[in-house]
């Protein structure tokens, strides 16, 4: 079934996700203010919105300050949101992300640049080479599955925990150009799985 | 604008994306994303990888509830400003935020005859850990790219002018990540080159030490 997604992550956890379903909620938002789509959104997202924050170093109460206010952004940006553009989930992920770099990091250079500075994608992809973002989502879900143990950790202390090429390399005690190695092998493989259904 | 040819490695783009440079990476990244239109395509597509670990993390319980709305005020945002790459002067729009539109008007300190500095000073970097440094070094004609002899990453974005070395030829937009390996110094073109460097770490740029200076006039 399209609309969800059942994935077994190599922790060993199963991830559901109806994601054609929230991006539904959020149209329902972006043309008519609708209340209860919104507490339906912020049930599914606040929380792993929180556990974001603190997996990327922020205390329990400052977390769920941002839990809430990404959410509140997503209710006053969300005639932004576009359905064909991307998933409901790596829409607010990205508003969760910028919130962070700007609260957490105070990088006023990045927090410049305009949410989805993709506006004017790159003419040369035609229609029918576009993928769907669902298509694509699952190949990417499918793509990082299938990567290495170590390609995956490098990948997901970057994403998940926050941590810059030396500090995985710190962490983990590698060579910095090992950590950058793999993460360039992780992203060709990603590229080549999603390449592929074109 | 030439068509850029040089763009960051593909483990800065997932870096970057994932907002997890430290912060001088982040800045030259940023000018040079609104430049490139391959390279925002590029995000956009690595925001869906950051989308999909997110997915994966546990709930953690929201203690409050959700935010009660005002409905009266339907201030919704319409629109966003377009992305462009320069406002109103030379300087990439998020790079202007911190040191305004003219490089020109930047307070230049004269390193030698050949070579100027402008040490940035990031409004992040009380919170930034790990520690970065954002410099812009303005190189006159035809002089060697100052090297700086440390470990540690270092990247470049060349915002004027050109600057050439074994890999090819460099223009406003182009990113190069110079090895500090390698034997030739990158050399400005015949206008000379002013670029944006961040380094993890204090580079040796100074004319006061061995090594960088002093292959300025041919090593």
């Amino acid at each position: 079934m399209l609309g969800e997604i059942a994935i077994t992550r190599p922790t060993g956890r199963v991830i559901t996700s109806g994601s054609i379903l929230m991006a539904d909620f959020l149209q329902r938002i972006a043309e008519r203010r609708d209340v209860e789509a919104f507490r339906k959104l912020f049930q599914n997202y606040a929380p792993r919105v929180k556990s974001y924050m603190m997996r990327q170093g922020a205390d329990a109460n400052t977390a769920e300050e941002l839990a809430q206010e990404t959410m509140l952004t997503v209710w006053r940006k969300a005639a932004l949101y576009s359905g064909e553009k991307g998933s409901a989930t790596t829409w607010i992920y990205t508003i969760a992300r910028n919130l962070r770099i700007d609260r957490l990091r105070r990088e006023l250079m990045w927090v410049a640049l305009p949410e989805g500075h993709n506006e004017e994608p790159s003419t040369d992809a035609l229609p029918d080479d576009l993928l769907s973002e669902q298509q694509r989502k699952i190949r990417v879900q499918q793509a990082l599955i299938g990567l290495p143990p170590d390609q995956l950790e490098v990948v997901t202390l970057s994403y998940i925990e926050g941590l810059s090429h030396s500090e995985i390399a710190e962490r983990l005690g590698l060579p910095l150009g090992t950590v950058k190695s793999r993460m360039r092998l992780a992203y060709q493989k990603i590229r080549e799985l999603v390449e592929d259904l074109k | 604008m030439m068509a850029i040819k040089h763009h960051p490695a593909a483990e800065n783009l997932m870096s970057c994306s994932a907002g997890s440079m430290p912060d001088a990476f982040a800045a030259v990244m940023a000018s040079h994303i609104v430049m490139c239109p391959q390279c925002r395509d590029d995000l956009t597509f690595l925001e869906t990888v950051g989308a999909v670990l997110f997915e994966t993390l546990n709930a953690t319980p929201v203690t409050s509830s959700a935010p009660v709305l005002d409905l009266r005020a339907d201030e919704q945002y319409r629109g966003e400003a377009e992305v462009s790459a320069t406002v109103g002067g030379d300087v990439p729009a998020p790079l202007a935020v911190v040191i305004g539109h003219h490089f020109d008007a930047v307070a230049w300190h004269a390193v030698n005859p050949a070579l100027s500095e402008y040490l940035i000073n990031l409004p992040s970097a009380q919170f930034a850990v790990p520690r970065s440094q954002l410099r812009l070094l303005k190189v006159a004609a035809n002089q060697s790219l100052p090297q700086s002899a440390r470990s540690g990453s270092e990247l470049t974005l060349v915002v004027r002018g050109s600057c050439s070395d074994a890999a090819g030829q460099y223009y406003p937009g182009d990113i190069a990540e110079f090895s500090n390996a390698s034997e030739h110094a990158p050399i400005a073109g015949a206008d000379g080159c002013i670029c944006l460097v961040a380094t993890d770490s204090k580079p040796n740029f100074s004319g006061e030490t061995a090594g960088p200076l002093q292959s300025m006039n041919g090593a």
